[in-house]
Formats: structure tokens, C-alpha cells, sequence
């Protein structure tokens, strides 16, 4: 994959520090980030052309009401004491805003092709902490970020470092909730929410989206059925762009849940692996938190489409 | 040549249909890369006319987002709905490729008088004009590409980067094409 060019805060130090304290990897994970890799394509832009936002402004509730619409969606963030609403309408602009919270690297990510918003954590490695950009690549149609500490690559469905000097490493994740700006605002009336300043000009409108919308009627490539770029994996039990609530783990296990089932059974027990997790919907937010039963412990859960989840993971359990 | 095509531009109708083919590819190219867009709910009118720039312009002004689309660095509210986006890179290239489109249907134009059906080429001199207003990109990928639901290859996708470039050769080359054929016919015209 050509890096033509390196971010300039990189320093040998941290590489030297990524690649003596490198993961361990199986084979076969070995086989599969090296598959991911080959197959990341250009979309068009260069990097960094889709800017992430750097340091984001926020807007109170009431200032956001003269220009967000009840139903559109936000991705809600409610971390460590933090509480802030990013609106799709200008994150598929970004995909990528940078934060810190309490002390902590942040980036609040989002993927318009293949509807998946995903908190993670800045740390990739040991004392190692970065914020992230827009590569300009993609993988089955995912957002390819990279980190501005080593020029690492990581698709944002596997949230896994595919070449670099973190090849192989993990990002942390958080919550991240998808929802509607009136749902969001219910639950957390003093929420903040990103604002249109964002050191960029962008339709961020009404009708801004170009992908087309998600309100009222979903519309153009949400709509449809075409994938623009093919994946690596393809699985026609469900439509392409089905929402799936997807949940994995570090041993590489993973459950998609068709969305429109949880909404109807409110609460789904099932198997990760060896280990038992609990779905719950939560009709408030139209969302969703997943636990492992044993230890009552969090695991992160986030929508996805199909097409691009059983790309990811192809051995994925689905619960229909 | 360049005499030839100011003498046909200094009369009135040749100019003027040069002029509106100018300013209409100029707006169809602008509203195709997304710099210029109109928004229909009366509530996100922000303004009648103002103009808008950024701090950090003199950063974003030569940025690419895609190849050959740049940076707006500011904006322009044209109306209680209509906003410009301001990339003078992208405003200069739609000035040039603007002038060739106008230039070239204004000889065709010509020459469809002198010479009726066997001069005129409009349709096939529009055929430059294409590339630019598909090579707008949205966030990820080609507008185009997204608007016909294309499955998007290496090969479709390197060859997105040169349509402004071709677009331009196509245009130019067509340019001297027309000249040439209307020196020819002139100085067929003139022996007989």
C-alpha cells in the first residue's frame, strides 16, 4: 500500500516502542490483516482530503435546535463524565473528529458507506497515544483511518492495525450511541453538540448528506442495494445494507443481530464464543448495550450494515 | 488562428452564445463538484448575501480534497438558499474550462452557418465538456459513481483522477480542429 506522505510528528522513538512490544499473532490473523491490506483501494480522495476534525466546537441544545431536526441522527457519546451529540450531517463530512476527554485522546468515528459509528480510544500502544485521519483508503468499503503516531493503517470495522508499525494492535473502544437529535436530547437535555465551525466549509444542510438521507425515507446509496467497492466477503442471507447490531471479541469471535429482531424481543441472550452475552434494546434511544453475562461487563455494540460486517466476519453468528 | 478566432468572437452573436455557454457551464460545473449548492428549508437561511471566510484560509487554499477539486476556503450566500462555495483553484478552473466550452460552441455555431449540418459539430464538441462535471467526489468516492451505482474499480478509479486533464485536451484539441476547418473553408471559399 503506497504511504506517500508521513505525518510529521512521527518520531523513531515510537516506532521502535510499537514494533519491541508487538503483539503476538496467530497465523491465521497474520494471513487475514495481510488480505485486508492488499485489498484496501483507493477512493478517490488523498489523505487526509476527507479532514478529520481537529478540534471540535460545541453548540448548547437550544443553539442546535435552530438547525438540527428532530429526527436526525446524532451520534450520542455519554464517556467519563462527557456528554456531546455529533451530527451525521457533518461527521460524513469528517468521519473523524479528535477530542480529549479527561486527559484522554479520543476520536468519535463514523463511516457513511457502511453506516457504522465507532468510539475508540487513542492509546495504541504502551505510553503511546495518538489522534487519528482520513487515509482516503477503504477496506470492503470501510473507512481506512491511520494514526498520526506511526502511520499505522486500521479499518474502522475491525478497529485492528493492518500494516505499520501497530500491525496487528487493538484500539480500545467506547460507546458510541446512534440515534435521533430528539431522542438524544430527551435522554440528555444538557447535551452539547458538535458545530457546523469546524475550521472547513461544508453543506451541512439538510440535504447535504451526498449519499443521499436517512430521514423520512431512507434514500440514495442507503437505499440501495449496489456496493461501490467489492468486499472480500459476501453473504446474500441478508439484503446488502441490512442493519445488523454487531458485537465481537478479541479472540475473534463474533454475533450479528438483525436490528429489527432486538427491536422486537427487547432483550437477546446469546453465545460469544465460550462466553454469554446479553442484548438489550433500549427504546428510549433506539439502541443498544450487549454484557457479558459471567462477569457483568460491557462489550462494545454497534450498528453496521451487513454487506461490510460478514466482510469483516466472514464466521459471524447471525441471529435473524 | 488567433486572429481568426478573435474576429469571429468580436461579432455580436458569436460572442453571446460564447457568453451564455460560459456561464451556464460554469454553474452546471459548480453545482456538479458540490461548490455550488441550494438548500430548501427556509429555517437554514442564514443570510440574504453575505460572505463568509475562513481564518485558516491561506492553509486550505491550494488543499485538495480529490484530484482537481480543492478546498473551499470560504462561502458566498447568493439569497435566503443558495450557497457558493469559494475554492479559487476550482473557480479558475471552471473559468478556463468554462471559456473552451463557449469558445467551442461559439464556433460551431459558426460554422454551422457557413457550412449548415456538414459544419457543425456541436454535439460532438460537448463530448469534452463531460469529464469535469463527473469528476466531482463527495466524501469517499466519485459522484458519479454513487449517481449510477457503479462498482468502483482501481482501473475506474485512477482514471476518475485524469478526467479534468482530458477534459481540457478534448476541449482544445477540438478548439484548433474548428479553426482549422473554418480557415480551410475560408480559403476554399476565397478560390472559388
Amino acid at each position: 500500500m503506497n504511504r506517500s506522505s508521513r505525518p510529521s510528528e512521527i518520531s523513531q522513538e515510537v516506532i521502535d516502542t510499537l514494533q519491541n512490544t508487538a503483539p503476538s499473532i496467530s497465523k491465521n490473523e497474520d494471513e487475514f490483516l495481510r488480505l485486508l491490506e492488499q485489498n484496501a483501494v483507493s477512493g478517490g480522495p488523498p489523505k487526509d482530503g476527507i479532514p478529520a476534525i481537529e478540534k471540535p466546537e460545541y453548540v448548547t441544545a437550544s443553539d442546535a435546535d435552530e438547525w438540527l431536526l428532530p429526527n436526525d441522527i446524532v451520534f450520542g457519546v455519554d464517556y467519563s463524565g462527557f456528554v456531546a451529540a455529533y451530527p451525521q450531517r457533518i461527521l460524513v463530512w469528517h468521519e473523524i473528529a479528535n477530542e480529549t476527554i479527561n486527559r484522554e485522546k479520543v476520536s468519535i468515528t463514523y463511516c457513511p458507506l457502511t453506516g457504522t459509528a465507532i468510539g475508540f480510544k487513542g492509546t495504541i500502544g504502551e505510553d503511546v497515544s495518538s489522534t487519528f485521519g482520513v487515509s482516503g483508503k477503504l477496506v470492503n468499503s470501510n473507512l481506512i483511518m491511520y494514526d498520526r503516531s506511526s502511520d499505522s493503517y486500521w479499518p474502522q470495522v475491525l478497529g485492528r492495525a493492518i500494516n505499520g508499525a501497530a500491525y496487528g494492535r487493538e484500539l480500545e473502544e467506547f460507546p458510541i450511541v446512534w440515534t435521533t437529535w430528539e431522542r438524544w436530547k430527551k435522554k440528555y437535555p444538557n447535551t452539547k453538540v458538535l458545530s457546523r465551525e469546524t475550521g472547513f466549509v461544508r453543506n451541512y444542510s439538510e440535504n447535504g448528506d451526498p449519499y443521499g438521507s436517512y430521514t423520512k425515507d431512507e434514500k440514495g446509496y442507503y437505499a440501495s442495494d449496489s456496493i461501490i467497492f467489492r468486499p472480500i466477503n459476501e453473504d446474500k442471507r441478508l439484503p446488502a445494507k441490512t442493519v445488523v447490531v454487531g458485537i465481537r471479541d478479541k479472540e475473534g469471535n463474533a454475533v450479528a443481530i438483525l436490528k429489527n429482531s432486538l427491536r422486537k424481543q427487547k432483550t437477546i441472550e446469546t453465545k460469544l464464543g465460550e462466553k454469554t452475552i446479553v442484548v438489550t434494546y433500549d427504546p428510549d434511544l433506539d439502541f443498544h448495550q450487549a454484557i457479558i453475562k459471567d462477569v457483568r461487563e460491557r462489550i462494545n455494540s454497534f450498528d453496521a450494515m451487513w454487506f461490510a460486517w460478514i466482510a469483516f466476519y466472514p464466521d459471524t453468528r447471525l441471529i435473524q | 488562428m488567433t486572429k481568426l478566432l478573435f474576429s469571429i468572437l468580436f461579432k455580436k452573436r458569436f460572442f453571446l452564445t460564447a457568453l451564455i455557454s460560459f456561464v451556464v457551464y460554469v454553474l452546471i460545473y459548480l453545482g456538479a463538484v458540490g461548490h455550488l449548492v441550494f438548500t430548501f428549508r427556509m429555517s437554514e437561511a442564514e443570510s440574504f448575501f453575505a460572505i463568509k471566510i475562513l481564518p485558516n484560509w491561506q492553509d486550505l487554499l491550494f488543499r485538495q480534497r480529490s484530484p482537481f477539486l480543492f478546498e473551499a476556503v470560504g462561502l458566498v450566500y447568493l439569497g435566503p438558499n443558495i450557497k457558493l462555495f469559494l475554492s479559487l483553484p476550482n473557480l479558475v478552473l471552471a473559468a478556463i474550462l468554462g471559456s473552451l466550452v463557449g469558445i467551442n460552441i461559439a464556433l460551431s455555431y459558426h460554422t454551422f452557418q457557413k457550412m449548415g449540418l456538414s459544419g457543425g459539430r456541436g454535439v460532438l464538441s460537448l463530448l469534452g465538456t463531460v469529464p469535469p462535471i463527473v469528476s466531482g467526489a463527495v466524501c469517499c468516492v466519485p459522484t458519479i459513481v454513487l449517481l449510477i451505482g457503479l462498482q468502483l474499480t482501481a482501473t475506474l478509479a485512477t482514471a476518475w483522477s485524469f478526467f479534468v486533464p482530458l477534459s481540457l485536451l478534448l476541449l482544445f484539441l477540438s478548439l484548433i480542429w474548428s479553426l482549422k476547418k473554418i480557415q480551410t473553408e475560408n480559403y476554399r471559399t476565397r478560390i472559388l
